[in-house]
């Protein structure tokens, strides 16, 4: 250590106002980023967990597997994690809420693998025990060391209570799992999980080099997964932001402090001080600063997401120290400091010693700021004042452009969430896929069965439903040329020749739509017409299109579908550009649409996939789900959607979204108040002798305090107003990106209350900001304020 | 005709032991149309005695009269208008305010007073002190003998009654101090302006028509000198 060295240490005791801001602003931006990262992980991690919970953690499930498959199937070096279970019988229940009961072997990594948790007693350790679902041991009143009865085998010994499993309860189906392998043929199913950065691709590839016949992927969770990536960009852009905030909040920070001393730097260098030992003076400065506020920022950035877990109700336990977290931020605090203290003592380090010496304080010539159109303006509106304080903030240069961008920055930041925020109006979105007041939907994948007529008459003697719309479903194949689908689907797609063509049968959905809902699609068609008599009695159907553009198909034309290896042509009626009842899971393929009557015609299918029911909103919604309980509980994958619930469940979802956002923008704008602050009280302490003259020449107290105020509300006029451009800009940008890339369910909508009270906000705040400012000018004596820095 | 009555004025700074008298009982009384040179040698207290006239510090005790108007009875308000109306200030190092143009600097006191400017007269001085083709510069592209000028244009622009000038010199070098010195001597002859200097230049000193020589707070000579009056 140089001797020298020392004096870092008095400088920031002799200023310990400004090394506490400078520690604070520090801390706080390092809270800022650590908390939004770790709730960012945080968040990623909880809703990962989540979504185990409702698919498993698996990619994959292979099906009728031997013993040799499966131990191939794990020697392999991509493979992370396997279960291996059998669903060997399934008994019919009488109870509407119990009406299955499958009979499972399964062993502890399946149950691991799905997230199932053995909540009383433990797994079965002998062959006659078995774990019970929680509702159903519920339902059965059964308890660990009770016996459960199954039919054709012997009396079963509950041993443990196990989680429930996504959707059984609603499709009322309950599982049994035993540890029994005697009961079934020696062939296993088998959860698998790899290790990849291409799951999709490499689950695939790894079905084929097995010949795994008969599987299924997991494409709930891949596609999550897939949709979770892009997630993660906003939170890396915000980061980025903040980093930006943050560096700009120090540095202005830093420059004041320097700006501050830079007659001692003078005098160091006069006494013969060279200029690299006057950097390292002032990095060994922002290196202490660093080291003090680092520890702090650390601490409260882990505490936020606690706080906010508690606020939410979120499990905490999920949250830890993440290393990479805490050496990324240190890194960034430390490269940020440095580069504050270098960008600001270079300015400093130009002058010549007795410059420094001399130097009324200010670290840059001063500028010549020339008449302007914005000049003018602050004339007109504020008079002579007014001008004065305009050309002032053009005069402060890069200091006036530090503050205000970080300002500027805040309100587009802003602006551009509430314009997010006002987007996800809950009501709408939830409209765009729940169509009814409610939906009774088959959830099962299974071709048949779905509701009959007789088992949904009932609804019509229901006085508050008003309208019932129904609608059927089925699994065709759509023919495709080789060049119109991806790679990764030609391996399991069925390939025929037609017209010496090769095509991939890939598969698809038609839907049978109600002559209601066909008319509602006059509103989505892009051409065509409907004709309901037409399509009521003949082979017509609706296209996407989107499919009408690849493939040059328009109206009368004819399209070929396959069903069970039986070719069916239709003529297009009309082509759609969006669909508006549809199901949450389809196949890859297209979505056609075609009457109720032309399905039943076609594919001898009466049976209906969904109903959706308009009720008069007297009925109460406890009462309304339990009467289409019973109608939903007809068949086995019968489940109910309630318009209100899931609604309500989006909007807690947008509060919890808005009040994080509300909070990352309240800290960057404390972040502002401090860079704002520090400008302004830099300002006017640089420019006590102007100040000083001016009360000389005639101006009063209330003149001058006029005057700095002006100042500070140009600051938040002029950051408002790049503030509103862009942050409206990138709202904009936002929606349409979201349009494009997710297919959103949004609804545009202009934040016109944020857009006036936004800039009201960052005025006032300049104002206030000045206002304190002026405290220490105001009541200083006219002799005092010339001499000041003489 | 009396422009100027100061009576037993006093300046104490701080307070017991460590107290200073900056002025101790001072009395002048200035006519209309003199020049005078305040000299003194450093911490003799002609600064405060000029910052005190100028009502930008105040008295311990005394009267001031300036056109029959007691200054020390003043609000702080009534002392800015009367600063911009009745005084006009010279700074050593100029204070012009760096984001107007030098021709905004003169009118600023006057904007200040929402007062139209005489144009004629402001031109006049103009001319005088040979400025007129610089005033659309702003002070960084001055050099310091023409940034002066200005200030001085400045103090004179709102006809004041008197100009207070703290060491106009004191920053120029040796060929600018004298044009200085010869316009305002230009000025107070044409325009029979009241000027009060303060200087440690002997030589600058001795260009008034009254000289006064101050030592720890006390008037120890009051001479007057007959070549400008």
């Amino acid at each position: 250590m140089a001797k020298y060295d020392f004096i870092s240490n008095r400088f920031l005791k002799k200023n310990k106002k400004r090394s506490i801001s400078i520690i604070l602003t520090i801390t706080f931006s390092i809270a800022l980023i650590t908390g939004i990262l770790n709730y960012g992980l945080l968040y990623r991690d909880m809703k990962l967990e989540e979504m185990y919970k409702q698919t498993g953690e698996y990619h994959a499930i292979g099906y009728n597997l031997s013993s040799e498959e499966i131990d191939k199937i794990n020697s392999n070096f991509q493979v992370e994690k396997t279960g291996e279970f059998k669903i060997f019988d399934i008994f019919k229940n009488d109870s509407t809420y119990l009406r299955e009961i499958r009979f499972a072997w399964m062993d502890q990594s399946s149950l691991k693998i799905n997230k199932i948790d053995v909540l009383q007693g433990s797994f079965p350790e002998n062959w006659n025990e078995v774990l019970v679902e929680e509702w159903m041991a519920e339902f059965l009143d059964l308890k660990p060391g009770d016996t459960i009865d199954l039919k054709g085998y012997e009396k079963q010994l509950v041993s443990g209570i196990m989680d429930n499993i996504t959707g059984s309860r609603l499709r009322g189906s309950g599982l049994v799992i035993t540890k029994n392998e005697n009961l079934f043929d020696s062939k296993k199913d088998m959860f698998i999980r790899i290790n990849s950065d291409n799951i999709e691709k490499d689950i695939n590839t790894l079905i084929m080099k097995y010949d795994i016949k008969d599987y299924s992927i997991n494409y709930s969770l891949l596609q999550y997964l897939e949709e979770r990536d892009m997630f993660s960009y906003p939170v890396l852009l915000l980061i980025i932001l903040l980093f930006f905030v943050s560096t700009f909040s120090i540095m202005s920070i830093y420059n004041m402090s320097i700006i501050e001393r830079i007659k001692e730097i003078g005098m160091i260098r006069a006494i013969g001080g060279t200029k690299k030992q006057i950097k390292r003076i002032i990095y060994k400065e922002s290196f202490l600063l660093s080291m003090m506020g680092i520890p702090f920022g650390l601490i409260i950035g882990h505490l936020l997401p606690y706080i906010f877990g508690m606020i939410f109700g979120i499990d905490v336990s999920l949250i830890s120290i993440n290393k990479y977290v805490v050496l990324s931020v240190i890194a960034m605090t430390f490269l940020s400091s440095f580069f504050s203290s270098r960008k600001s003592i270079k300015t400093a380090l130009n002058l010549t010693p007795i410059e420094s010496i001399k130097k009324e304080q200010s670290q840059e010539k001063d500028r010549i700021v020339k008449e302007s159109l914005m000049s003018k303006i602050f004339e007109k509106i504020f008079g002579i004042k007014g001008k004065i304080a305009y050309k002032n903030l053009k005069r402060n240069g890069k200091k006036s452009s530090l503050t205000i961008f970080s300002m500027a920055l805040m309100v587009t930041l802003f602006i551009t969430f509430s314009f997010v925020i006002k987007s996800m109006n809950a009501s709408f979105v939830t409209s765009q896929y729940v169509k009814g007041d409610y939906e009774i939907i088959d959830e099962s994948r299974i071709e048949k069965p779905g509701f009959t007529m007789e088992q949904i008459e009932g609804l019509y003697d229901i006085k508050n439903i008003e309208e019932i719309k129904l609608m059927k479903k089925t699994v065709v194949q759509f023919p495709y040329e080789e060049l119109q689908i991806p790679d990764i689907y030609k391996s399991n797609a069925k390939q025929i020749k037609e017209d010496g063509k090769d095509y991939f049968l890939l598969y698809s959905d038609i839907y049978g739509y109600s002559e209601k809902m066909i008319k509602e699609m006059e509103d989505f068609l892009v051409s065509g017409s409907i004709d309901l008599s037409i399509m009521r009695e003949g082979k017509y159907v609706l296209i996407p299109q989107s499919y009408s553009e690849n493939n040059q198909v328009s109206v009368n034309d004819t399209i070929t579908i396959y069903k069970n290896g039986e070719k069916i042509e239709f003529l297009v009626a009309g082509i759609y550009n969006k669909i508006p009842y549809t199901f949450s899971y389809h196949n890859i393929g297209e979505r056609l649409i075609i009457s109720n009557e032309t399905f039943s015609d076609l594919f001898s299918d009466d049976r209906y996939k969904k109903i959706i029911i308009d009720t008069d909103g007297t009925i109460d919604e406890k009462e309304m789900i339990i009467v289409l309980s019973q109608f939903a509980s007809k068949v086995s994958g019968g489940e109910i959607v309630s318009f209100k619930e899931e609604s309500e469940k989006l909007e807690n979802q947008v509060r919890i979204i808005s009040f994080i956002g509300n909070s990352v923008i309240i800290s960057i704008l404390l972040l502002s108040i401090f860079s704002l602050s520090n400008t302004i009280n830099t300002n006017i302490l640089l420019r006590m002798r102007e100040f000083g003259s001016m009360r000389a020449l005639g101006l009063d107290k209330k003149g001058l305090k006029k005057l700095i105020s002006i100042e500070g509300i140009s600051f938040g006029l002029i950051a408002s107003f790049w503030g509103l451009i862009f942050g409206s800009l990138f709202g904009t940008f936002w929606f349409v990106l979201m349009r494009v890339t997710q297919d959103a369910f949004l609804v545009f909508e202009v934040p016109y209350l944020y857009l006036i009270l936004t800039p009201l906000g960052v005025v006032l705040l300049g104002f206030l900001i000045t206002t304190i400012s002026i405290l220490k000018v105001k009541n200083k004596p006219i002799i005092e304020m010339i001499r000041n820095n003489e | 005709m009396n422009i100027l009555k100061m009576e037993n004025v006093s300046k104490k700074y701080g307070k017991g032991k460590t107290s200073l008298n900056a002025l101790n009982n001072v009395s002048i009384n200035v006519e209309e149309g003199e020049f005078i040179s305040i000299v003194g040698p450093s911490g003799s207290g002609k600064s405060t005695l000029l910052n005190i006239l100028g009502c930008i510090d105040n008295p311990t005790s005394g009267n001031i009269f300036i056109e029959n108007e007691n200054i020390t009875k003043l609000s702080d308000k009534q002392m800015a208008i009367f600063r911009r109306r009745k005084l006009g200030f010279i700074f050593q190092f100029y204070n012009l305010i760096p984001v107007l143009t030098a021709e905004e600097n003169v009118l600023f006191p006057l904007m200040l007073d929402n007062r139209k400017a005489d144009l004629n007269y402001i031109n006049k001085i103009f001319d005088i002190l040979k400025i007129n083709n610089r005033r659309k510069h702003f002070p960084q592209e001055l050099s310091g003998g023409e940034q002066q000028r200005f200030a001085i244009a400045r103090a004179l622009s709102s006809k004041p009654s008197l100009i207070l000038a703290d060491e106009p010199t004191g920053n120029l070098d040796s060929k600018n101090s004298e044009e200085v010195i010869n316009l305002m001597v230009e000025m107070h002859q044409k325009l029979n302006q009241t000027i009060i200097m303060v200087t440690h230049n002997p030589e600058i000193a001795n260009i008034a028509n009254r000289k006064i020589e101050i030592i720890d707070g006390k008037i120890v000579s009051d001479e007057r000198m007959l070549k400008n009056g």
